[in-house]
């Protein structure tokens, strides 16, 4: 089953496929199967307590809501099979949402041979791991607004997202997937320009910043849906391909992850307890800008395959991201609607005293803008 | 006002600490609105603007402060002239957790050795960790030496986001900030020391610094309106087991607290969801080894590491105070 989020008009609404360009609203469903079927005088209320249009929720909420989940999918099913023609929503008619926000969303940094090759560094003994802020995550077609005075080397990569849909702690690896609720596909952004920073002589030796190099607005896509695991037989056989403006960058398979999916989740499950509504990125594929950028420690060869090497980010590029058996998440960079009053001479970090800016200009002169733009510019900060 | 969140009667709800008493500010603000404005519909109206949960609160704005600020003058103003109030508990007979449970913390995270070395600012980090593995006071932190060995633990100011907002500059953070409160920080040393692998120098955030109980938030946020002379001046204190660990101020961190929110502010939305800790001059150090390259170092407390059965006491002037002890935890899938 794809779980997807959509809006009809003015609605919100968390829905299914119950035929190639049919979608149903589940909360509707299970509000018809209350009434109808239970006769439930507080069928629509129930509904909408139970089946709430962000997904994590629900997993959060556990078996009472995963069951009244199933029934409404059912139920929805049944009566779209048996020809109640106003029931469904056809496709081309919804907008596609994020189907869900990760209550935490953890990250391999890569997971593959090709990646490590590529980038000039040894293998480490275990992946690299972060964490996003889940509030930076967007939805299938929304634009990645970014400010390409801010972030200079924008970085895509594609990964396999993999929902957690029951909580644990030291998971054993053989019991691991009993506690995945499905698969997505993430593109991943990074600003390397932040992320790295050459060191020592010569600079051939980096300093990996999670931090900065992969939090801000917009950081990450998620979707189009979450396919259920009882649809995914072969999670580590997928292949997996990034194109840009139509130009494909990265291409792989699962089935090259250095660690697997069972590894990765009892090992971070022994650091942290998983919980419902988790999602775990693991980990992109060669093939990604920093790939040919020798100033960053790559190790520019010729590609194998068919996928070009190319460089980063611009703004206006189409990002295409494809996952086998999931779907295809389709994304786009544009620049903030208004930009930032920030000149971005901004201190690196705001130390005490002098502090080195990254350009020339002196670190005390902050904006550009006057307070009235500035505060203007606040007050669209996001709300939830 | 201390605003905190507790359990009482098995139930979730938020308060405002006066004196020794916890009052329930949504229970409060619909009997304030049913016996003086005579409103009929006092419980949902109060359910809007207040509500159980601290974060529906703190993005409510204005309008849900001033039902607070009413709600409490007509408690003292009623109560005064002899009312009876259940709204209002002892605070021993709740359970206090975490004032808010928020999505992410963000975590001031290397700092330079040496102040004068500039150029090592350039590679100052923060880290995020998990907001649903954030404890309250009282919670037990885990140990477990099989996954981290070194556990340190430091007092850092918690700031809580009122006025979301992006790109805001220094001199208006202040208006930004809903209040602040203590965050004791946990991080395993010995993880982080591990980074340098391969000619690369990675930060093992996962394994450093998001361990079960990731930190922990409380006992209460205290508003900004009730800390004067600038958060900078309040002076930070941690004991672990009665033996005072450390102690200092904003002021003496290379790292000022309302610079480092305008600063995250160029690179997301902050939101009330985003809780931010301003780092403690113990925290974990980038040097420079002989060849140039960059080094960790992750100091001991002065009592070592943190053992089983530690109680960890972490103090800031005009918030309070926030306890935890560490424990072993077990809890398989």
């Amino acid at each position: 089953m794809k779980i997807i989020n959509v809006e009809h008009g003015m609605k919100r609404m968390l829905g299914t496929f119950v035929h190639e360009d049919k979608v149903i609203d589940i909360q509707e469903c299970y509000a018809l199967f209350l009434n109808d079927i239970v006769g439930d005088p507080r069928a629509r209320e129930m509904a909408a307590e139970r089946l709430p249009y962000d997904f994590a929720q629900i997993l959060e909420g556990g078996d009472k809501y995963l069951r009244a989940f199933n029934a409404g999918v059912a139920f929805g099913t049944k009566i779209f099979n048996e020809g109640l023609v106003d029931l469904p929503y056809d496709v081309s008619t919804l907008v596609p949402k994020l189907p869900l926000t990760p209550r935490a969303l953890v990250c391999l940094e890569s997971n593959f041979k090709d990646y490590f090759d590529e980038t000039n560094r040894t293998r480490p003994d275990q992946a690299g791991f972060f964490l996003k802020l889940p509030h930076t995550v967007i939805g299938p077609g929304e634009a990645f607004w970014v400010d390409p005075r801010l972030i200079k080397k924008l970085d895509y990569g594609v990964q396999l997202g993999v929902v957690i849909g029951k909580g644990g702690r030291n998971i054993p690896p053989e019991k691991a997937l009993d506690h995945v609720f499905g698969y997505t596909i993430i593109n991943n952004l990074s600003a390397r320009d932040h992320e790295i920073l050459p060191w020592g002589e010569g600079g051939k030796e980096f300093h990996v910043r999670y931090g900065q190099g992969r939090n801000f607005d917009k950081s990450v896509a998620l979707g189009p849906w979450i396919l259920t695991k009882a649809e995914m037989d072969h999670p580590e056989d997928l292949g997996m391909r990034t194109w840009v403006n139509g130009e494909l960058r990265q291409e792989d398979n699962t089935k090259n992850f250095l660690w697997s999916i069972p590894e990765t989740i009892h090992y971070v499950s022994r650091i942290m307890s998983l919980k419902p509504g988790f999602v775990i990125a693991m980990g992109t594929p060669g093939g990604c800008g920093l790939g040919s950028d020798e100033a960053l420690g790559a190790n520019t060869h010729e590609r194998s395959g068919e996928a070009k090497q190319g460089g980063y980010l611009q703004v206006g590029d189409d990002i295409r991201c494809e996952i086998e058996v999931i779907g295809v998440l389709e994304n786009r960079v544009r620049r903030p609607l208004r930009d930032s009053p920030f000149n971005f001479s901004f201190k690196a970090f705001p130390g005490r005293g002098e502090a080195v800016s990254y350009t020339e200009s002196s670190p005390t002169d902050i904006f550009k803008w006057g307070d009235k733009e500035a505060k203007g510019w606040q007050k669209q900060g996001r709300r939830k | 006002m201390k605003l905190g969140t507790y359990v009482f009667d098995g139930q979730t709800r938020i308060g405002c600490v006066v004196g020794d008493e916890v009052a329930d500010l949504e229970r409060l603000y619909a009997r304030y609105l049913s016996e003086v404005e005579g409103d009929r519909r006092a419980e949902g109206l109060a359910r809007a603007r207040i509500s159980s949960s601290m974060l529906h609160f703190i993005r409510g704005g204005e309008s849900s402060w001033e039902a607070a600020v009413q709600a409490l003058e007509h408690f003292e103003t009623r109560r005064a002239e002899g009312d009876l109030f259940a709204e209002v508990r002892p605070l021993r007979e709740v359970r206090l957790r975490a004032p808010l449970q928020p999505d992410a913390v963000v975590c001031a995270g290397y700092g330079p050795a040496q102040a004068e070395d500039m150029d090592l600012y350039r590679h100052a980090e923060f880290f995020v960790k998990s907001g649903p593995h954030v404890i309250g006071s009282g919670d037990p932190i885990s140990h477990e030496p099989e996954v981290a060995k070194d556990l340190r633990s430091e007092v850092e100011l918690g700031i809580i986001i009122g006025q979301g907002g992006k790109d805001i500059p220094q001199n208006e953070v202040l208006d930004h900030i809903f209040g602040f409160t203590i965050f004791t920080d946990i991080l395993a040393a010995d993880q982080l020391s591990m980074g340098m692998e391969g000619g690369v120098f990675h930060s093992r955030v996962l394994e450093g610094v998001c361990l079960e109980a990731a930190g922990a938030l409380g006992p209460w946020i205290v508003t900004k309106d009730e800390i004067e002379g600038g958060v900078e001046n309040l002076s930070h204190r941690l004991w672990v087991n009665g033996e005072l660990q450390e102690e200092f101020k904003p002021d003496e961190l290379p790292i000022d607290p309302l610079s480092f929110v305008s600063h995250l502010s160029t690179f997301f939305t902050l939101d009330p969801g985003i809780v931010i800790a301003s780092g403690s001059p113990g925290g974990p150090r980038l040097g420079r080894s002989d060849s140039g390259g960059p080094t960790l170092a992750v100091p001991a407390m002065k009592c070592g590491f943190l053992k089983l059965g530690d109680k960890i006491k972490a103090e800031i002037d005009s918030i309070g105070s926030l306890e935890n002890s560490v424990e072993k935890i077990h809890e398989d899938s």
